[in-house]
């Protein structure tokens, strides 16, 4: 191969063969093809080379799909076995629900008001009417409201009236006023927790979801609200078109009719591509460009992590996969995770997150412990005391937990 | 949309345009619900991805448990099923996730087991022979260059065999393997340097 007089450098020779090559690389391989009979020969088995092996037939009595159409069936059944008394009553409150909606993995349920409910994470879901004349907003008259709350591991998926459509993350909880969809009347929702908006933009109705630090107002777009205690302030990311924040006081924010509302001045806007933050007292507010993609994964089911702190990542997973998590080392808190979560199990994740992390992880039922998996603390060196002392059985724990990564 | 590029390397649908509208035809009818769609859908694809889930696992059972459990996720999660860009590329990547998955807990589980030395190495040998090994004669042409492409470290031969036996793009091969298209093209280049050298040896040798 060194001793070849006219060598013809890997890459070029790739994109030849992947009908890539520019035409002066065409050019080149011709040329380097007309030196020596050898290169033509070369070339030839090449080509077979960059040929495709033949397929072959995977699964020569179709078991695979007879286990999966087997399982179809099965969870069909299994959903409508697990109808819990809970969702029994939701159902018999709301329009009766049809064999076909039953029958589905992710629940399906149809509420009033033309309000379509997709439960996804399987148990069942809390919808109750509330009184809201004592609630957060005192201009608001007192009406009646239906709330959606999200149990840990659960998840929403609301097509409301207007043709809005919300995504209600885990432990969270939104309002829906009975008039909301109403012609001609503010389309207001009340959120604690995480929801991705999908507005139905409509400039007479104006859109908006109200927290208990302050309040965002659509002006067309996809966003996602981010009002979790942790959060410790009101977050927003914005996916398309833009957004307003007002603060929570009532000078800022007057939701009368009929206010030339045009004339507030919000505390911020945001664009598509930024992400807002506004502190618990309205005091602090920042904005940044982000990916999006992160912040909204979790519709489609991801949990997206890119440099994030454990401290950040842990409420996330509480929420996600109903667990409770305690750190051992408060030092873990700041140790950073990038990882992408999208349909594992619990169990999986838990590997995948021990083994990014460098973690053991300790569990006893839903409760977990995460340590850091640092050998000074359990080597105890190479110079060992000739009367080592038994070792305990927590100590043996650790170290073949150690072997297992 | 995709650009141009992306199909070019597909030889194999003469017509990509018909191809994409079939994808996103699918993916419809399995969001919807209709299972004659997920069916399609599931034997268009089966055949490649046991194959590609085969070359990581290397083991013809567990690749099929792998892609019969994906697509079963895909259909209880129908609701909420967005795959993004090409539905090929999408399907391979959820393949090699579960794959190196699955990889990681028969490891986990292995090591803690037992230690017998033999375990590990059997399950990252491959099914063909060693092609290192002396005592494997290789006659014929087919059969030396499946010796060499085997031969090809394990990174390496997963960007050749997506993109010559799965006729993935280089900026699919780069979605499914989460790496750089950069690193695609430097992986085929080295894998056609590997596969020249060795079959020059194989020329030489008649």
């Amino acid at each position: 191969v060194t001793h070849d007089p006219q060598p013809l450098d890997d890459a070029t020779l790739v994109r030849f063969l992947s009908g890539e090559a520019a035409p002066d690389e065409v050019a080149r391989v011709e040329h380097w093809l007309s030196v020596s009979e050898e290169h033509r020969a070369e070339l030839e088995i090449l080509k077979i080379v960059w040929e495709s092996r033949p397929k072959i037939n995977a699964d020569p009595d179709d078991s695979m799909w007879r286990w999966i159409s087997a399982r179809m069936r099965e969870s069909a059944a299994a959903n409508l076995e697990s109808t819990k008394p809970a969702t029994s009553l939701l159902r018999s409150a709301l329009a009766p629900p049809s064999r076909r909606l039953l029958s589905r993995p992710v629940h399906q349920i149809v509420a009033a008001a033309g309000i379509a409910l997709f439960l996804i994470g399987g148990g069942t879901l809390l919808l109750r009417r509330v009184e809201s004349g004592r609630a957060r907003q005192p201009q608001q008259s007192a009406s009646t409201m239906r709330e959606v709350v999200t149990r840990r591991g659960q998840r929403a998926v609301l097509d409301l009236a207007d043709g809005s459509r919300v995504v209600l993350a885990a432990g969270s909880q939104l309002r829906i006023p009975d008039k909301f969809g109403v012609p001609a009347t503010d389309r207001d929702l009340y959120l604690e927790g995480e929801a991705y908006f999908e507005v139905r933009h409509d400039a007479t109705r104006p859109f908006r979801v109200i927290t208990s630090v302050g309040t965002v107002q659509d002006i067309g777009t996809e966003f996602v609200v981010t009002a979790l205690p942790e959060t410790k302030g009101l977050r927003v990311v914005v996916a398309e078109g833009s957004v307003a924040i007002h603060g929570r006081n009532a000078k800022s924010f007057a939701p009368v009719m009929g206010d030339p509302r045009a004339n507030r001045e919000p505390l911020l806007t945001l664009r598509a591509g930024e992400m807002g933050f506004v502190d618990s007292l309205g005091l602090s507010i920042q904005t940044r460009r982000v990916n999006v993609g992160a912040y909204t994964s979790w519709t489609r089911g991801e949990l997206v992590y890119d440099g994030t702190q454990l401290r950040e990542v842990v409420p996330d997973l509480m929420r996600w996969y109903d667990i409770d998590i305690a750190l051992a080392d408060t030092a873990l808190a700041h140790r950073r995770l990038t990882a992408t979560f999208s349909d594992e199990a619990p169990d999986e994740m838990l590997k995948l997150l021990a083994t990014a992390l460098d973690l053991r992880i300790d569990r006893r039922g839903r409760s977990l412990t995460l340590y850091p998996r640092t050998r000074s603390r359990l080597d105890p060196g190479p110079v060992r005391p000739p009367a080592t002392p038994q070792p305990t059985r927590s100590n043996l724990e650790s170290l073949s937990a150690e072997k297992a990564s | 949309m995709l650009p141009s590029r992306e199909f070019r390397l597909s030889s194999d649908s003469s017509c990509s345009d018909s191809a994409t509208l079939i994808q996103q035809s699918w993916v419809a009818g399995v969001r919807a619900g209709d299972h004659r769609a997920f069916e399609a859908m599931f034997r268009a694809y089966r055949d490649d991805l046991v194959a590609f889930a085969e070359s990581l696992l290397r083991s013809h059972e567990a690749a099929q448990e792998v892609v019969q459990d994906l697509f079963l996720r895909i259909w209880q999660m129908r609701d909420l099923w967005e795959p993004r860009g090409a539905l090929n590329a999408y399907l391979y990547r959820a393949t090699r996730n579960r794959a190196i998955m699955r990889l990681r807990q028969q490891r986990a589980e292995l090591s803690f087991r037992d230690k017998l030395s033999h375990v590990e190495p059997a399950l990252m040998a491959g099914s063909v022979p060693d092609p290192s090994d002396s005592r494997v004669v290789v006659a014929d042409l087919e059969s030396a260059i499946s010796h060499a492409v085997a031969d090809l470290p394990a990174r390496c031969r997963e960007v050749f065999s997506l993109s010559r036996d799965h006729h993935l793009s280089n900026s699919q091969i780069a979605h499914v393997m989460q790496i750089s298209v950069k690193t695609v093209e430097v992986q085929m280049t080295r894998a056609l340097a590997h596969l020249r050298r060795r079959l020059a040896d194989w020329r030489s040798k008649d």
